[in-house]
């Protein structure tokens, strides 16, 4: 708009006046306005900020609790340990005496037993219930093999473990060279007739991780025809298992006419592929994010007996875990953590008269040994029994065994070697095969032969324990798509991808774990994302656990078992007949009756016994003042015998494979 | 005013009359906000300010210690209550006259169910009016009462142990029958009452604590069944002739609370009692968590308060 002013020179006001200079002020005022800004709201979402914290979070905790299925099936002697007048002496039990409770060896006290030191009657702090009766396991018992323990000397030492490396194995013994890099050797070649038609099956000594329609290469087979080509192509493995279709983990069955074709024991592998991509095969080795028993808190669990009365253990670890940056044995962030449990060693203690007792029994036996109660930890898996088998958990201190296996475990170590995996990178997921187990025995059978007590039949008792020391926990799951990418155009690619073309010759990622940057050079990538947590897919991958100071709250419920390393399934009712005289009867045959695999006895001449009227129990014959032993008393002795698959020396009690119904039982009742 | 951009215009300038100049005063202008700054900083801002900051609830386990911060086994805690030794006769009071077991053991101890109303009966029969009753100790963050928080608490009952049965496993009358709890570490001692003998609170606050040692205060009260009464309960005596002035309750010295000191000992969370002068041993007081002798057990006496202290 423009508004007309006349501004008139003086001349033209006045004729008297004369034209000067003027200023004229042209005041330009502005006011402001703002201008108005619509109501502005933003809605906080709390679930979202709940799940993006959840997602940024890093920090781990972790809590849970184990059920141990524990037993002393494998004591040291059946003898009661009391430290009385005469000193630290064992009370041998009769094998009559011996009862099984809960699982547990062991005997019940006697009145006369409840005066003497060790004694449940000596407690003195509100014992409601009556220690008569009270049942007291043989050595090692509750104290030393219980996951909570009373004496103050922890039995386990619970770890929090993750996968960092991998290391190589021989599994079978050969002169090639072949190790689990290789394949997973076979053992066993079987025919299998399946619809009259022939078709080869292979038994490997360890799970072969194999389905139905699996491709598998196989190496270093004798092709005696040539037809085979096992060189150039892949085998489709047609069944599992053998003629009956047992054993499936362990035989797989190919379309091959038997004839065709020879396994060579050891040098023979096999590999699964994928899409022309071999399987990697390797141990994976653990390490440790925890330190020690200062690292966590072990406790009763509330209402916590288990079927067999073995109290269940509590535990939380008191310090966070932060897994950022932190890398698996592939250098991916971590989707699995482990509850390493590891038995702990016990050094004697002189001041002890537990422990006094077995450092009498082992003095002579060379240092350390002689101060240990328990023998160092040997680790390897649960195989097949093949002559020259490695790592055979089962057949450690069997000779006829190769006798190669983990050592160097114990509490203190920082690393573990574990499972035995199967990698494929076209898949890029893992395939556990094997579990790893540990095996542990107490010196004292160990070493029987070189104690004061002479065992039955000249052996050491070396059939130990095994036990799965490590519990996965899934923290993360990996996604069931395979993911692409081109660094030249997409962003966040992980920095644990897989190259798609030259994945052999891949570095693993290590430091910090970033996106890979886009770059102006072509790279191809593959990888599985790892899902959210809280996020479960369609086919159910994908974790979901509680997120609660700012924390992942993740609790492990697992059972530990404590197995024994070679159960004994055959049971052989042996008699012999032999003669006593007074001089050594019943000092000869008090150590029969104490022999844990002491049956029944029965006198065979009583009748001539019976003539001098000295009746016809063996506690009468001797007893009885008309008995000048000059007739010999004849005897029938029953034992029972249990063997299992591998020599580990006498075995005192059964296996739970083996049917008692053949063993007369005696009925535990309250009247003791 | 201010003013700017001057101009001259000469006479020359203008020959004729009725010239015009043309002053233009153009305001053409973009309309410009804060809504952008809004957008951008300020609700963000505001978001973050109305999260609330994520704050560590985790509890750990504390376990007992004794004043070398060494871990204790087990506890023992003995009551003591006033009884009426003079049956209300006048002049006495009515209610109270002396602890029960002042001429025992130079008054430690423990007192008997007898003195709480309890009877053989109730003993021996568990009846509920016994078992139900309780012993609590609250716990203060401050010793100060007008301003302190209340924390926790931890209940014990009634237990019916070795020290109230005889040799025959029997129990005990009521004048005999000592109000005492023993309380155990829940591995080392499987077999005694556990509950109570921790302590759990947030790791957070003991780790940021100066030298990781958080220091609470605990008082205890006993909760008896048989009359409803709760009674308060001090770790030293209450000298009725002389009973102790308001000023002396409260403060680092004070009687009213027995300080609790909460410490992550290079990774294992222990507590301890820390009694002040008059409440640890020595001095006449019930704190007693490190005894001469390893076998004895460590104690905690605990004495009914004089219904009038704090009047004078």
């Amino acid at each position: 708009m423009n508004k007309g002013y006349k501004i008139l020179l003086n001349k033209e006001k006045s004729v008297l006046a004369t034209n000067i200079n003027e200023e004229i002020n042209i005041n330009i005022e502005n006011t402001t306005q703002p201008l108005p800004l619509g109501d502005v709201e933003h809605t906080v979402n709390a679930f979202e900020q709940f799940e993006k914290e959840r997602a940024e979070s890093t920090k781990y905790r972790f809590y849970g609790t184990i059920n141990p299925m524990i037993s002393n099936m494998l004591y040291n002697d059946n003898v009661f340990i009391i430290n009385g007048d005469q000193g630290v002496v064992g009370k041998k039990i009769l094998s009559d005496n011996i009862f099984l409770n809960d699982g547990w060896y062991g005997t019940f006290f006697e009145n006369n037993d409840t005066s003497e030191e060790g004694s449940p009657y000596v407690n003195k702090f509100n014992d409601n219930s009556s220690t008569l009766c009270a049942f007291t396991p043989f050595d090692p018992g509750y104290e030393r093999l219980n996951i909570l323990d009373t004496d103050g000397i922890p039995n386990y030492m619970l770890k929090l473990t993750y996968p960092y490396s991998t290391k190589d194995i021989t599994l079978i013994e050969n002169n090639g060279g072949i190790t689990l890099a290789d394949g997973i050797p076979v053992i066993e070649q079987i025919k299998i007739s399946i619809n009259d038609r022939a078709y080869t099956g292979f038994k490997t000594p360890i799970n072969h991780g194999l389905d139905v329609g699996d491709k598998i290469k196989m190496y270093n087979f004798q092709d005696p025809t040539g037809n085979l080509v096992l060189s150039a192509r892949t085998i489709s493995v047609f069944s599992l298992g053998n003629q009956v279709n047992d054993d499936k983990e362990r035989i797989f069955v190919v379309d091959i006419d038997p004839t065709e074709i020879v396994a060579d024991v050891g040098i023979s592998t096999i590999k699964r592929t994928v899409i022309g991509v071999e399987s990697e095969y390797y141990v994976r080795s653990f390490s440790a994010l925890t330190t020690n028993e200062i690292d966590y808190d072990l406790y009763p669990a509330a209402f916590g007996k288990n079927y067999f009365n073995d109290q269940v253990a509590a535990f939380y670890f008191k310090n966070d875990i932060d897994i950022k940056n932190i890398r698996d044995n592939l250098g991916r962030p971590l989707s699995e953590i482990y509850l390493t449990i590891i038995k702990q060693g016990e050094e004697l203690d002189p001041t002890n008269y537990n422990h006094m007792y077995w450092i009498n029994q082992q003095s002579g036996l060379t240092p350390p040994l002689n101060t240990q109660f328990w023998t160092s930890i040997a680790g390897g898996y649960i195989t097949e029994k093949v002559k020259n088998g490695n790592y055979n958990i089962r057949a450690f201190s069997d000779n006829a065994f190769p006798q190669n296996y983990y050592t160097g475990i114990d509490i203190g170590a920082t690393t573990y070697d574990a499972d035995i995996v199967e990698y494929n990178s076209n898949t890029l997921l893992e395939k556990k095969l094997e579990d790893v187990y540990h095996r542990i025995n107490t010196v004292y059978r160990e070493n029987l032969l070189s104690t004061p007590n002479t065992p039955i039949s000249g052996s050491n008792l070396t059939e130990g324990y095994i036990y799965m020391p490590h519990k996965k926990m899934q923290i993360r799951e990996y996604s069931d798509f395979i993911e692409e990418g081109d660094t030249i155009n997409t962003v966040g690619i992980p920095d644990y991808s897989t190259s798609k073309y030259s994945a052999s010759t891949q570095s693993l990622a290590t430091g910090p774990i970033e996106p890979i940057p886009l770059s102006k050079v072509s790279r191809q990538f593959k990888w599985r994302d790892l899902l959210d947590i809280g996020f479960i897919d369609s086919n159910g991958f994908g974790v979901d656990y509680p997120f609660e100071s700012g924390a992942h709250y993740l609790n492990i419920d697992t059972r530990f078992y404590l197995q024994r390393q070679d159960p004994p399934c055959k049971v052989e009712y042996k008699t012999k007949v032999t003669s006593y005289s007074k001089s050594n009867f019943p000092p000869d045959f008090i150590g029969v009756l104490s022999s844990p695999t002491f049956y029944q006895s029965q006198i065979t001449n009583s009748s001539v016994l019976g003539q001098s009227s000295l009746g016809s129990d063996w506690f009468d014959i001797i007893t009885s003042p008309n008995y000048a032993g000059g007739l010999k008393i004849e005897m029938v002795i029953a034992t029972i015998k249990f063997s299992g698959i591998y020599k580990l020396g006498d075995r005192y009690t059964p296996g739970g494979c083996i049917d008692f119904s053949i063993i007369n039982q005696k009925t535990i009742d309250d009247e003791c | 005013m201010m003013n700017v951009n001057k101009y001259k215009i000469p006479l020359r300038d203008i020959n004729v009359s009725g010239t015009s100049v043309n002053i233009p005063i153009s305001l053409s202008f973009t309309p410009v906000d804060n809504s952008e700054l809004i957008e951008t900083k300020f609700i963000e801002d505001e978001v973050i300010k109305s999260i609330n900051p994520i704050v560590d609830y985790k509890k750990v386990r504390f376990l007992p210690a004794d004043d070398n911060w060494d871990l204790i086994r087990k506890l023992k805690i003995n009551l003591n209550f006033f009884i009426n030794f003079y049956g209300n006769i006048t002049p006495f009071p009515y209610d109270y006259s002396e602890y029960a077991n002042l001429n025992t053991n130079g008054g430690y101890g423990a007192g008997y169910y007898s003195d709480i109303g309890a009877s053989f009966d109730d003993l021996f029969c568990r009846t509920r009016r016994v078992m139900n009753s309780f012993l609590r100790f609250n716990f203060f963050d401050s010793n100060i009462p007008s301003e302190n928080n209340f924390l926790f608490f931890n209940d014990i009952f009634t237990q019916i142990g070795s020290d109230q049965k005889n040799e025959f496993n029997f129990v005990l009358p009521a004048e005999e029958c000592p109000i005492n709890y023993y309380l155990g570490d829940s591995l080392l001692e499987p077999e005694m009452i556990h509950e109570g003998f921790y302590m759990y609170w947030f790791k957070d606050l003991v780790d940021n604590a100066l030298n990781q040692e958080l220091e609470i205060y605990m008082t205890a009260t006993y909760n008896n069944s048989i009359n409803g009464e709760s009674v308060g309960l001090y770790t030293t005596q209450s000298d009725l002739q002389d009973p102790p002035e308001a000023i002396d309750l409260n403060g680092p010295n004070g009687l009213n609370y027995l300080k609790v000191i909460l410490k992550n000992d290079n990774g294992i969370y222990k507590y301890r009692f820390s009694g002040s002068t008059d409440q640890i041993l020595i001095n006449g007081g019930g704190v007693d968590v490190n005894p001469p002798l390893n076998n004895d057990t460590p104690e905690i006496t605990f004495w009914q308060i004089a219904p009038n202290i704090g009047e004078n």
